[in-house]
C-alpha cells in the first residue's frame, strides 16, 4: 500500500526529468554524428614545429608592437601564450627524457609570465612599456631550441 | 525502435546489478554486524544521533567504509532499527558512496588532486547543514525496535549474522534494491543513444540543474563516478555537474529515496530532498569558478555519460539478436569481483528462500537464540576466551577497512604488471583499428584507457608521489587514443587511421619507458 502512494511522486519525478533531458535528445545529429575534438588551428603539431613557431612568432610580436594596431598584437600574443602553455604536453609527445622535458616545463611556465606582463601592458591605456624580463625570451627560446634534437623519436 | 529501448534498459539493468553486487554484499556484511553482534546501544555510540557531532562520526565512517548508494540500503535499515535520527542516517548513507580508499586514491591522481580534496570537504558541509536542519525540524525520527534477544556465542553468533543478511536479500530491501537498478534502466529509456556527449559544458548556466535530473535515477559505483569525474576534468566540463555528479550519482539511487518514503512518509521525505537540492545546488553553482581548471581546452562533447544513455541505436539492430549482444557485452565487460559478488549474492538469496520456506514449520531464530549448555569453567581451555559481540564486531568493521586499503594493491597493480597488461590492450586495440575491426578496436581501447589511469594511481600508491612529467605521458596516451577512438567511430579513412595507430604506438613506447626507467 505504502508503495502504491508513491506512484504519483515517480510519475511527477519523471516527467520533470523527461522535461529536463528533453533538451539533450538529438544534439548528435548537429554535427551530423561526427565527434571531434577541436583543434585550435594555431596549436604546432610537434614539439620542433613549436619551438621554431614560437622565434618566429617572437620577432612578429616585437614588430607588431611598434605599429598601432593593437588587435592583431593581442591576437598573436594570446596565440603565442596558447603555444607556451601546449610545450610541456608536446614536449611529452616526443622522445625527450625526463631531465630535459622539466627543462622544458620551466621555459613554459618563465615565458608565460613573461607574455603576461606583456600582454598587460597592450591592455593598458596608453600602452605601457614592456617590462624588462623581455630581453630574456630570446635565450629561453635558445635554450629550447637545443633540446629539439633530443626530441627526435628513437623508437 | 521499442526492441531497442527495451533491450538496452534489460543491458543497463544487468551491467548495474553487476557492478553493485560487491558492494550489496559488503553492506550485507555490515548490517549482520551491526544487527547480531554490535546491537542497538553500540551501534548508537557508533554513530551518535541527533548532534552535529554524530553527522560528522557518520561522515568519517561512510567516509572509511567501502559501499555504494545500493550497498547501503540494509545499512540504513539497520541504523534506523538502532534508534538513530534520520539526519544522522542519512549523513552515513550519502558519505559511504562517495568515497572509498580505492576511488579516494583514484581521485587524488588526477589532473587537480586538490578538486577532490574539496569535494569531499564540501560532503561534509553538504551532510552537516542539512542533517542538522532536519534535525532540528524533525527533532523525533529516532524509532524504537524491539531487539532480538541475543545470540549465545561460538558458530551460531556467527551463523546468525549468516541468516540476517539472508533474510535482507529476500525482503524489503532486496525491493528497494532492485528499485535502485531499475532507476539506471528507467533512465536510458529516456535518453537516446549519446544523447548527453554535447551536455555539461563549463559555460552551461543548465549544467548542474541538468545533471541534478540525471544523477538522482542514476546508478554509479564510486569508482564509475571518480572514473567520470575524471573525464569530466579533462574535458574542461561544468565542475558543479561534477560535484553534483558524485553527491547524486554516487551518493543516491531511487531505492533510497524509496526507503525514506516507505521510513518516513512523504513529509520528511520531500524537506530532506529539497534541502539536499538547495545545498548541493548552491554548492555546485558556487564552486564552479573557483575550482574550475582554467589550463584545460574545453572539449566539445565526452563519452563519460554514455553509460546512462540507451546502448543501442534503433536503426541498427545488432546482428545475433539483441539478448546474445547482451551476453557477450556482459561477458566482455564484467569483473572476476563483480561475479563473485554475484555468486555470492544468489548463495544467500538460495539460503533466505530456504529459510523462508523453513519459517512455516522452523524457525531458525528460535534454535539460534537459545542459550547452549554452560560449559563447565575447568573444561573451558585457556585460548577459549568468550569475545563479546560489539569486540568482534568491531574487529569486522576494521578488517573491512583493512581489506579494502589492502585490495588498493591488488586493484592497482605495480607500474610493471600494469604496463604488461596495458601493452596487451593496446596491441588487440590497435590491430583491430589496422584491420577495420571497429567494434573490436572500441571495445579494448576504454581498456586502454582504464589500464592507464591504474597505471598511474599504481605508481602513487607505491612511490607517494606522481611527478608531473608521469602524469603528462600518460595523458598524451589518453589524448592518442581518444582521437583514435573518434576516428574509428566515425569511420575515418584507412590511412588517417594508420598515422594515429602509428602515433598512438609511439606514445605507449615512451609511456613504458618513463615509467619503467625514470620512475623514482
Amino acid at each position: 500500500m505504502k508503495l502504491l502512494r508513491i506512484a504519483p511522486f515517480l510519475k511527477i519525478g519523471l516527467c520533470l526529468q523527461t522535461l529536463l533531458v528533453a533538451g539533450c535528445a538529438g544534439s548528435i545529429d548537429e554535427s551530423n554524428g561526427q565527434l571531434e575534438h577541436h583543434r585550435p588551428d594555431h596549436k604546432p603539431p610537434t614539439f620542433p614545429a613549436a619551438v621554431e613557431q614560437l622565434a618566429q612568432r617572437h620577432e612578429r610580436i616585437v614588430v607588431e608592437s611598434h605599429s598601432n594596431e593593437a588587435g592583431a598584437l593581442e591576437r598573436e600574443l594570446h596565440e603565442q601564450m596558447d603555444i607556451v602553455n601546449w610545450l610541456p604536453e608536446l614536449a611529452a609527445d616526443s622522445a625527450l627524457k625526463k631531465q630535459d622535458w622539466e627543462q622544458v616545463q620551466t621555459a613554459s611556465k618563465e615565458l608565460l609570465n613573461i607574455y603576461q606582463q606583456v600582454d598587460a601592458t597592450v591592455h593598458g591605456s596608453p600602452r605601457g612599456e614592456w617590462p624588462a624580463a623581455v630581453s630574456k625570451i630570446p635565450p629561453i627560446v635558445e635554450t629550447l631550441t637545443r633540446l629539439v634534437p633530443r626530441s627526435t623519436d628513437q623508437l | 525502435m521499442w526492441e531497442a529501448i527495451i533491450w538496452g534498459a534489460c543491458l543497463r539493468f544487468a551491467q548495474a546489478s553487476l557492478q553493485a553486487s560487491p558492494f550489496i554484499f559488503t553492506g550485507l556484511c555490515l548490517a549482520g554486524l551491526f544487527h547480531r553482534l554490535m546491537g542497538q546501544q553500540h551501534t548508537r555510540w557508533l554513530f551518535g544521533s541527533n548532534t552535529v557531532a554524530s553527522l560528522f562520526q557518520s561522515w568519517v565512517i561512510g567516509m572509511l567504509l567501502p559501499g555504494c548508494s545500493l550497498g547501503v540500503i540494509p545499512i540504513v535499515k539497520q541504523l534506523r532499527r538502532s534508534g538513530i535520527a534520520v539526519g544522522t542516517i542519512f549523513a552515513f548513507a550519502l558519505s559511504s558512496p562517495l568515497f572509498d580508499p580505492l576511488s579516494m586514491l583514484y581521485g587524488l591522481t588526477l589532473s587537480k588532486p586538490m578538486t577532490i580534496l574539496a569535494f569531499a570537504f564540501c560532503s561534509l558541509i553538504v551532510v552537516t547543514v542539512s542533517g542538522s536542519i532536519f534535525d532540528w525540524m524533525f527533532p523525533d525520527t529516532e524509532v524504537v525496535v524491539e531487539e532480538p534477544p541475543p545470540t549465545p556465542h561460538g558458530i551460531k553468533r556467527l551463523l546468525a549474522v549468516l541468516v540476517v543478511m539472508a533474510r535482507e536479500t529476500v525482503g524489503g530491501t532486496a525491493i528497494m534494491i532492485v528499485c535502485g537498478l531499475l532507476g539506471s534502466a528507467l533512465l536510458s529509456t529516456l535518453l537516446p543513444p549519446g544523447s548527453l556527449q554535447r551536455t555539461m559544458a563549463h559555460d552551461n548556466p543548465y549544467s548542474p540543474l541538468l545533471m541534478t535530473a540525471i544523477a538522482i535515477p542514476a546508478y554509479a559505483t564510486p569508482m564509475t563516478a571518480m572514473g567520470q569525474l575524471g573525464s569530466m576534468f579533462q574535458h574542461g566540463n561544468s565542475i558543479g555537474a561534477a560535484f553534483i555528479l558524485l553527491i547524486f550519482g554516487a551518493g543516491m539511487n531511487l531505492g533510497l529515496l524509496l526507503w525514506m518514503i516507505v521510513n518516513y512518509g512523504w513529509k520528511k521525505s520531500l524537506v530532506w530532498m529539497g534541502l539536499m537540492l538547495a545545498v548541493v545546488i548552491s554548492f555546485s553553482y558556487g564552486i564552479e569558478r573557483p575550482l574550475y581548471p582554467t589550463e584545460i581546452e574545453p572539449a566539445d562533447h565526452t563519452h563519460a555519460f554514455d553509460i546512462y544513455c540507451q546502448p543501442f541505436q534503433s536503426n541498427a539492430s545488432p546482428a545475433g539478436g539483441y539478448p546474445a549482444e547482451i551476453l557477450r557485452r556482459i561477458k566482455l565487460e564484467t569483473q572476476p569481483h563483480e561475479w563473485f559478488g554475484v555468486v555470492l549474492l544468489v548463495a544467500l538469496v538460495a539460503l533466505g528462500l530456504i529459510l523462508r520456506s523453513l519459517d512455516r514449520t522452523w524457525v531458525i531464530e528460535t534454535w539460534l537464540n537459545r542459550p547452549s549448555e554452560i560449559r563447565e569453567q575447568s573444561t573451558r581451555k585457556t585460548w577459549d576466551l568468550v569475545v563479546p559481540g560489539p569486540v568482534l564486531a568491531g574487529v569486522g568493521l576494521v578488517g573491512i577497512i583493512a581489506f579494502s586499503i589492502v585490495g588498493c594493491f591488488a586493484y592497482y597493480p605495480s607500474p610493471v604488471e600494469t604496463l604488461e597488461e596495458l601493452n596487451l590492450a593496446k596491441t588487440e586495440a590497435l590491430s583491430a583499428a589496422l584491420n577495420g575491426r571497429s567494434e573490436h578496436a572500441l571495445h579494448w581501447i576504454p581498456i586502454c584507457e582504464g589500464w592507464n589511469r591504474r597505471l598511474q594511481v599504481g605508481a602513487y600508491l607505491r612511490h607517494g608521489r606522481l611527478d608531473e612529467y608521469h602524469r603528462m605521458k600518460s595523458r598524451v596516451l589518453a589524448d592518442h587514443l581518444e582521437l583514435l577512438e573518434h576516428m574509428m567511430e566515425n569511420q575515418d579513412p584507412p590511412e588517417e587511421i594508420r598515422k594515429q595507430v602509428a602515433s598512438t604506438s609511439r606514445a605507449f613506447g615512451r609511456l613504458s619507458m618513463a615509467f619503467r626507467e625514470e620512475l623514482r
